[in-house]
């Protein structure tokens, strides 16, 4: 029911942020536009611009909520994410690499941040299983991969020819800038393969909740379960970092904010996909308009309203910790 | 015709040009065009006076980023920028929506082939002649006068000094080309082949690098210090310069500079030259 | 774990008597380990300072480094490289090294978390965003000027962290001073990134400062920077002993006497001093506060008062090693220390949990 109305909003909102930029297009040439009959102007600018980067901005939210959902859940720590097995640092070796060293296309660094990130998650899987996955082991070697890429990065950065910092900083940041349809249909399949996954996996996700044992008795295979929410919580996070770069602070706000609008507790992964997708889009428009004309990377925005956030939540926690 | 990104067909026009980037514009402003729009793409502020001064329309959007909406409201016969990465993979866009697209190659340091292709598309070859002319028999005059003053072979130091650290720009670069046509020379560790940069030099190893004149580029990011260390030898005549960019208005500055310096034992221009530079030797008469 | 044996209470019975033999017999062997590792520390420190002096990127022959040292001829361009650039640069490795170590030691007893490093206070993004904002505003990279921005950004950083880490009710849990620190960090991170991507000439600025340095810092930043260190050594040093018994959890330390409260806050001013004073002179040098205690806690054990004083030696030891290093591997080019103790460290650290078992605190 509340995802009817946030579902709502998102469409509002992203009218709206389709309509306004430099070359205002009134609401009702957009909403001709979709229907498949443009004007001269809006075809331009709302069909090869605009939609590509709003749906883009909707579709990387979602996979952000939620993947921070699964892993906040997985973790029973408001700080869980995929950054533990080093994903986040070797897909920015990726992308800063394809920046800086081969000078590639957009969708060339979004191909580098992706190998990079998978390839770095696995080596640092591989390094921690000696006989058996010891969880302190896993979390120190990613520690230990975090540091040794941040190194090749800082040097790459510190080498580097002052644009093509930029380029990366700019990805770092995460950026909807210049996102098209390519991107939309990456998002797409993300999506469409591994939302269904997400959704069937809730119910174990809830039951894990309960702790290992409580679960274990109500039929969950634990190990599998697990190994699963991991692999889908990444493949999600993965995607929305080739699509946008890593946008900072959706995958960490959406669950707790779509747990108290739904007033429900557990890891309500569909509901924080809506909440992501309003939180990215919203944050977009911010990110086009609030310095018009220049831009800024949406990964800014969102932290600048993320974090504030976060903030006032610490401010009101109750004496256990918990968010 | 081939551009940076190979065979293309563009119309020969040099009116309502669009640039793509400032120093674009500048290429484009030294050959007499003027266009008629010019995004600041890279934003470092080094040819903004320039710009200002030749009453260019400038469009800053954010850096790095073809802002297409804004592009597709000009109207223009032509568009000209360089093959950065993120121009390049809009490029097919620019040309369908906007206009017939030219792009030069970015990594290139050689400023005549760049503005050959520039030429070509807008008809102003005449004038392309007519600055290489230009800056040829300014190398040889420089040349005979230094050859005159008995101070040929003198050597030469330079170094680039920037928040990162000293630099050394290998021999195939503009200002080091120049010192070799003008007869100077550079202390032997200086001597690399190539047209790259090598950075992050040790601060340990500039006794390597003493010589009669020790110039070093820098910009105002920086209060520089390279001169200033223990380690440079006191004999010599030590001097900071700016601006020394590698076009055809660094082309010029670079001469005016060494004129100062090695004949006339005067302090080079300062950081606000630019546009003095760019007024006295390369604005078509 | 007891680290001398209590014969004192023991009853004149067998058993007793024979655990107290073993009790002693352990207790020895530590302190014989511990005082060896100690020894092999304080050497480490001197070879790496020894080699910092010696070996840089123009090569110098030994017997000129000492020459310089001891008779200084300021004519000799070899001279001038030992006693103005590379001995200020050995002293500041072997400060900034000291206080990441003992920092680090420091944060993972007061938080109790394996993961803490310096960095959890948002002592660093504190300092790059005062970076950032100064070189923005003022147009400058002069060093002393912006370490004095850095510092105070490390502390303002840091003091809001730990009021936010003790507001509300249930006071400064660990938890809350980990969550606390790493969203003021991101939020001051994502400030920072919005003013470079604004500005490109703070973006070419910021991205050396960002790396982790120890060059072209004169005597003036070592001067103004030393005290501070040394101030918060003489903190951590104070408060060792009530952070073993904060390690055994609040409440057992509230039953043996220590005032956690008084504790705590002490042990975050003197990791502000410290880390602030590190941060300010060569920049965000990440690793070393944050791997650094677990190698010295897997041969020294928890005690703090051995974990200090040797996590702080390994600190130094190890900025020396890599910051000698990095003027080597690049010649005529230097490679920054921070990108080289991450190089070496972070590979290294991997090899070690393999094949250690690294203690939990």
């Amino acid at each position: 029911m509340v995802c009817l109305v946030v579902a709502a909003v998102i469409i509002a909102v992203g009218m709206y942020s389709i309509s306004v930029g430099d070359a205002p297009v009134p609401v009702s040439d957009v909403i001709a536009t979709l229907l498949g009959d443009p004007t001269a102007d809006s075809e331009f600018i709302v069909g090869t611009l605009r939609l590509p980067r709003a749906l883009t901005a909707i579709g990387v939210g979602a996979a952000f909520g939620m993947s921070g959902a699964i892993f906040q859940s997985l973790a029973r720590n408001p700080l869980g994410s995929p950054d533990i097995i080093g994903f986040n640092a070797g897909a920015a070796l990726g992308a800063v690499g394809t920046i800086v060293v081969w000078g590639g296309s957009s969708l060339q660094v979004s191909i580098g941040a992706l190998a990079g990130g998978l390839s770095t998650a696995l080596a640092v899987y591989v390094l921690a299983w000696k006989r058996g996955l010891e969880a302190s082991r896993l979390v120190l070697v990613g520690i230990g991969a975090g540091f040794s890429i941040s190194a090749v990065n800082s040097y790459l950065i510190t080498r580097a020819d002052i644009s093509d910092v930029q380029r990366a900083t700019v990805w770092l940041t995460g950026s909807l800038n210049g996102r098209g349809w390519d991107e939309v249909r990456i998002i797409a399949v993300a999506l469409a393969v591994l939302a269904p996954l997400a959704i069937v996996m809730q119910r174990s996700l809830d039951r894990l909740d309960l702790g290992d044992d409580t679960a274990a008795a109500l039929g969950v295979r634990v190990g599998r379960a697990k190994l699963g929410l991991v692999l889908v919580g990444v493949g999600l996070a993965a995607l929305g970092v080739a699509a946008a770069g890593p946008v900072a602070f959706v995958a960490f706000v959406a669950g707790p904010l779509a747990r108290r609008i739904t007033k429900t507790p557990g890891a309500c992964v569909v509901p924080a996909a809506f909440v992501g997708a309003l939180v990215t889009v919203t944050a977009d428009l911010g990110a086009r308009r609030v310095l018009a004309p220049t831009e800024l990377p949406v990964g800014v925005m969102t932290a600048a309203v993320g974090a504030p956030y976060l903030l006032w939540l610490l401010t009101r926690q109750s004496r256990t910790g918990a968010l | 015709m081939v551009d940076a990104t190979g065979e293309i067909t563009v119309p020969v026009s040099s009116d309502d040009v669009l640039a793509l980037d400032e120093y674009t514009a500048v290429n484009l402003l030294s050959l007499g065009v003027t266009p008629i729009r010019a995004v600041n793409f890279f934003q470092l502020g080094e040819v903004d006076a320039i710009l200002e001064a030749e009453g260019v329309d400038v469009f800053t959007g954010a850096p790095f980023t073809p802002n297409l909406e804004e592009l597709s409201q000009s109207d223009a016969a032509l568009v000209a920028g360089l093959n950065f990465p993120t121009i390049v993979e809009v490029r097919d866009t620019i040309d369908d929506e906007i206009a017939p697209t030219v792009l030069v190659d970015f990594l290139s340091s050689d400023w005549r082939a760049q503005l050959d292709l520039l030429a070509s598309v807008t008809g102003t070859e005449d004038r392309l002649a007519e600055l290489e002319d230009s800056v040829d028999s300014a190398i040889e005059e420089l040349r005979d006068e230094i050859a005159a003053a008995g101070l040929e072979g003198a050597t030469v130091s330079y170094l680039e000094e920037t928040s990162g650290g000293i630099s050394l720009s290998q021999s195939g670069r503009l200002a080091p080309s120049i010192l070799e046509q003008v007869g100077l020379a550079r202390p032997a560790v200086e001597q690399v082949e190539g047209t790259g940069v090598i950075s992050e030099l040790s601060e340990e190893t500039l006794g390597d690098h003493d010589a009669d004149f020790m110039i070093v580029e820098t910009d105002l990011t920086i209060e520089p210090t390279v001169n200033e260390s223990p380690l440079r030898s006191d004999d010599g005549v030590k001097v900071y310069v700016y601006g020394w960019s590698e076009d055809v208005v660094g082309s010029f500055r670079v001469l005016a500079d060494l004129r100062r310096i090695v004949l006339d034992g005067e302090e080079p221009f300062g950081p606000d030259d630019q546009l003095q530079i760019w007024n006295e030797f390369v604005v078509p008469r | 774990m007891r680290s001398t044996p209590d014969s004192s209470i023991g009853l004149a019975d067998d058993r007793d008597d024979a655990a107290g033999d073993r009790d002693s017999r352990v207790a020895r062997d530590t302190f014989v380990r511990r005082t060896i590792g100690a020894i092999a520390l304080l050497a480490a420190v001197g070879l790496g300072a020894l080699l910092s002096l010696a070996v840089g990127t123009k090569p110098i022959a030994w017997g000129t480094v000492f020459d310089a040292l001891a008779s200084h001829d300021a004519s000799s361009s070899d001279h001038v490289i030992v006693r103005e650039l590379r001995l200020p640069r050995t002293l500041l490795g072997v400060a900034v090294g000291v206080a990441l170590g003992a920092a680090g030691a420091l944060m993972q007893g007061v938080t109790r978390n394996p993961l803490a490093g310096p960095g959890i206070l948002g002592v660093n993004a504190g300092a790059a965003f005062a970076v950032v904002s100064g070189i923005w505003w003022l147009g400058t990279s002069n060093v002393l000027v912006l370490a004095w921005f850095a510092f105070a950004g490390a502390a303002v950083a840091s003091v809001v962290v730990y009021l936010l880490g003790t507001a509300g009710r249930g006071g400064a849990t660990p938890v809350r001073l980990a969550l606390a620190g790493a969203a003021l960090s991101a939020l001051l991170g994502a400030w920072t990134s919005a003013v470079v991507l604004l500005d490109q000439q703070t973006l070419d600025a910021f991205r050396f400062w960002a790396v982790g340095s120890l060059e072209g810092r004169d005597d003036d930043v070592a001067w103004h920077v030393a005290p501070i260190i040394a101030v918060g050594l003489l903190l951590a040093f104070g408060v060792a002993r009530q952070l073993n018994a904060v390690a055994l959890g609040d409440d057992t330390a509230r039953a043996l006497g220590t005032r956690i409260g008084t504790t705590r806050t002490m042990s975050l001013v003197a990791v502000t001093l410290l880390c602030g004073g590190a941060v300010a002179v060569a920049g965000p040098i990440g690793f070393v506060g944050l791997v650094v205690p677990h190698v010295a806690r897997a041969w020294f054990g928890p005690d703090q008062r051995w974990l200090l004083p040797t996590s702080a030696l390994l600190g130094a030891a190890l900025l020396l090693f890599c910051d000698t290093l990095g003027r080597v591997a690049a010649r005529p080019s230097e490679i920054q220390v921070g990108i080289m103790t991450a190089a070496i460290g972070g590979p290294a650290f991997i090899i070690l949990v393999r094949r250690a078992r690294m203690a939990q605190l």
